[in-house]
């Protein structure tokens, strides 16, 4: 298993390359430039390409991309253009927000997913089945910037019970953990929402299999009662079948985020690379995506880590 | 839903909050890029600088004017080559440190001289603004003098301009490349913190040299997306919304609780006609399009009413130097089929017009280009709309217009006449030689005019040179010219002092929330439409 998580860790440097070779690519092939948004409308040819230089923009991407790695080795991922500051400032400052949004909706649609899919199995073919299956669809199909939007309307501005925006109140003097919870609560069911759909509907097709399968007829023959079949056995066949799937709602999640970062004006990574983006501030891109790329795989390989945890027979490939 | 809510409520509460009475909130349209008046070029970040800093001079309150603010008065040789400042001796930045000429000194020369030891804190877009200076001296303590190379009119509202607010020198050779995010200067407010994405906090500053501030604390939040700015201005998050979009500020008009301010400024929003390839090099296609638009139905309808139909090249702002007497073309599709025929055109032609998605001072540049395109269906033209991302969209239009590009949107703010005719009219600015003249016009009596009006220090005759320039553009049409911008603050009912400058910024010092501002009742409906710009 050790030998296995290595293999998999040592996997993570090849793919960190070929992400930040597509960003760095595909960052010089679009156009304008970091030099034309920092000079504004006054950015005249000559001006342009003193800082081209002064930004080694003027050298063609692949040697660019060198430098960038060379760097990159010592700990160093340059400077933002577009902030004034370092990349890996500015990237570790914006990742904790990330993180708390991502993973408090990935505890939550997992649980409520995990929940629905069950209960669906269990009244298989029932109407109980039928309105979960309805509720599961609404939740895939609303796209969960517009859920935002409306969600912000009905609790901040009609109701007034949550605010409509930011991670913290911004005229408060200290941040409260309260505080932070009621900023938190919109974005993350904004999110939550869709990333349970699509558990829920695989959770339910998952939990079918596992009620017919022999460890829990032979459960039932052995006379445990129901509900610690269906809590205890049943829960842990599902949830080890649900692993990839969670982890790959991560995906989602992180590209969900994007959206609901900048409707909820979170101060997360999301929101950091859409700006990045329009500033052609490749620097800042590719540590932004960098970050990411990494959470991702390492948040699938503990996937399948749990996975083999939780299901003995299933042996990571 | 009400399962994740409701616990949540309960555990932390459920009022409304909103702002204490001695806190202003601001809500603005982007994260500040940074904090160094000499590095920034946004109109968003000057919204904060000015209420952080003060320059040598002002413009005077309601106009475009320049009045003493550090210094105390000037003087300007008979050959417009020497400015002559004598500055105030009461002053402080917000980092302890003394104001003085030496300080002055360093501002400029941080920009301007490659050699400075803090010219690395750069780079210095604005920089230009001070090619003039040939010296700065400093004769004592409290007086500064510029040599200028040549006279050049601009020079007063140049330093007036942000690029010209006054940085404290300690504080860069303290904090170096990272000052822009710890700015000191010498305003009415200085700076506390800045949370990147959620706020950069300032309080007033107790040892400013004028009144102190009406309110204890402005923070300024960047809230990008325009819905959820309506929505927090509803919801009580923020007091005051910057620039939201036509149909959300016309909802807001009149509207119980809100007040709107709004006011034109020196912007001008017009087509950049191409002048080198293409149908568009005879006059009368140009004048014939003019005529085909109809300018008044575009602001009304489209714009509703958040800007105002500009006559010529110059914005009515510069009052001194836009002609009253000058009219924007009317509204006459007859004519323009007169004209298109007698060029030759009379069974319709295709164009082309580049379109950017949005942008600094675009303002609604999807919907009035297909606005655009109605018009000129009407007189026989075919308009193709090719549409880009802002900074795309820039690269390629400050390239110049090639045969494949008729017209192209483009939008100014600017702080002196001069500025855009001098970048982007003149034969010399085209953009193979460094300008922004994009449609290739090329006039060398507009160009003696130009020269001319920005050597003259005398601003009646100068405004008079303006006026000869603005008639001449009128009937060469290198532009179709629509309309000035009016900037708009939609502020929660309570909050007295805001003032709309003609120069678009922001002064918060006289600004403080009355009575009504914690109480602004609670929101019943939905009236306010929330449509995506």
């Amino acid at each position: 298993m050790i030998g296995y998580t290595g293999r998999r860790l040592l996997l993570l440097f090849p793919v960190l390359l070929g992400v930040s070779l597509v960003v760095f690519g595909v960052m010089s092939l679009v156009p304008g430039d970091p030099a034309l948004a920092i000079l504004g409308p006054y950015a005249t040819p000559e001006r342009l390409a003193e800082l081209r230089a002064d930004l080694a923009l003027d050298r063609p991407w692949p040697a660019r991309f060198v430098i960038w790695l060379g760097n990159l080795v010592q700990g160093d991922l340059g400077r933002s253009v577009s902030l004034e500051r370092p990349v890996l400032d500015a990237v570790l400052e914006r990742l904790g927000p990330t993180l708390l949004l991502a993973g408090s909706a990935l505890s939550i649609g997992t649980v409520l997913g995990l929940a629905a899919g069950m209960l669906a199995a269990l009244r298989h073919n029932r109407s109980t089945d039928r309105m979960v299956s309805i509720g599961v669809l609404l939740g895939i199909s609303i796209p969960s910037f517009w859920l935002g939007l409306l969600l912000i309307l009905l609790f901040a501005v009609w109701l007034g019970w949550l605010p409509a925006s930011g991670m913290t109140t911004v005229w408060a003097d200290a941040v409260s953990p309260a505080d932070v919870l009621r900023h938190l609560v919109l974005p993350v069911a904004s999110l939550a929402l869709v990333a349970a759909g699509v558990i829920a509907r695989i959770g339910r097709g998952a939990a079918i299999d596992v009620l017919a399968a022999e460890h829990i007829v032979m459960c039932r023959a052995r006379g445990i009662t129901e509900h610690r079949i269906v809590l205890v056995h049943a829960l842990k066949g599902v949830a080890a079948r649900m692993m990839p799937v969670i982890g790959l709602q991560t995906g989602f999640l992180i590209g969900g985020a994007v959206y609901i970062e900048t409707i909820f004006q979170w101060p997360g990574l999301g929101r950091l690379l859409v700006d990045a983006i329009a500033a052609r501030d490749l620097l800042l891109v590719q540590g932004g995506v960098l970050v990411l790329a990494t959470a991702y795989v390492l948040v699938n390989l503990a996937a399948d880590l749990l996975q083999h945890a939780l299901d003995r027979r299933i042996r990571p490939a | 839903m009400l399962l994740l809510t409701v616990p949540v409520m309960l555990a932390t509460g459920c009022s409304r909050s909103l702002p204490p009475a001695d806190t202003l909130v601001v809500g603005q349209v982007a994260e500040p890029r940074s904090l160094d008046p000499h590095v920034t070029t946004a109109l968003n970040d000057f919204r904060i600088l000015v209420n952080l800093y003060e320059g040598l001079v002002r413009y005077r309150p309601g106009t475009l004017e320049p009045m003493p603010a550090l210094a105390q008065s000037w003087q300007i040789s008979d050959d417009g080559l020497v400015y002559r400042f004598r500055l105030r001796r009461d002053v402080r930045f917000h980092d302890g440190s003394a104001f003085d000429a030496e300080a002055v000194r360093f501002n400029f020369e941080r920009m301007r001289d490659p050699a400075h030891p803090q010219h690395h804190t750069g780079p210095f877009p604005l920089a230009f603004f001070f090619d003039a200076i040939e010296a700065i001296e400093v004769p004592d303590r409290f007086t500064v003098r510029f040599v200028l190379e040549r006279p050049y009119a601009p020079f007063l509202s140049n330093l007036a301009y942000p690029a010209g607010l006054i940085v404290s020198p300690a504080a860069v050779r303290r904090w170096g490349d990272d000052y822009g995010r710890h700015p000191s200067g010498t305003g009415p407010f200085r700076f506390v913190d800045w949370q990147a994405g959620q706020r950069v906090k300032l309080t007033r500053f107790e040892r400013y040299r004028g009144e102190p501030a009406g309110v204890e604390r402005v923070i300024f939040r960047p809230v990008t997306d325009p819905m959820t700015r309506v929505a927090e201005l509803m919801a009580g998050g923020i007091d005051l919304a910057l620039e939201l979009s036509p149909d959300n500020v016309a909802a807001f008009r009149g509207r119980d609780g809100f007040r709107v301010l709004e006011r034109a400024g020196p912007h001008l929003w017009f087509l950049i006609l191409n002048q080198r390839s293409g149908p568009l090099r005879d006059v009368r296609v140009r004048r014939a399009l003019s005529l085909a638009i109809d300018r008044a139905s575009l602001i009304r309808d489209v714009l509703r009413d958040t800007a105002v139909v500009a006559a010529g090249a110059v914005p009515a702002a510069f009052d001194w130097a836009s002609d009253p007497a000058l009219t924007a073309d009317p509204h006459d599709p007859e004519e323009a089929r007169r004209l298109l025929a007698e060029a030759g055109l009379g069974d319709g032609l295709d164009l082309t017009l580049l379109v950017p998605r949005g942008g600094s001072g675009m303002l609604a540049p999807l919907a009035m280009a297909t606005a655009i395109q109605g018009d000129l269906a009407r007189v026989g033209v075919t308009l193709r709309l090719e549409s880009f991302e802002w900074n795309a969209y820039l690269a390629k239009v400050n390239d110049g217009l090639d045969a494949n590009a008729d017209m192209a949107q483009m939008a100014w703010m600017t702080n002196d006449p001069d500025t855009l005719p001098s970048l982007a009219l003149r034969c010399d600015a085209s953009p193979d030689q460094g300008g922004f003249n994009s449609g290739w016009y090329c006039n060398p009596d507009a160009d003696a005019l130009i020269e001319r009006a920005r050597r003259e220090t005398d601003r009646t005759a100068r405004g008079a040179l303006y006026r000869r320039l603005e008639g001449l553009v009128h009937a060469d049409k290198p532009w179709i010219v629509i309309g000035s911008w009016r900037q708009n603050i939609v502020a929660r009912a309570g909050i007295e002092g805001l003032r709309l400058e003609p120069s678009f910024y922001l002064l918060l010092e006289r600004a403080r929330k009355v009575g009504a501002g914690r109480s602004a009742r609670p929101i019943s409906s939905p009236t306010v439409s929330v449509a995506r710009r």
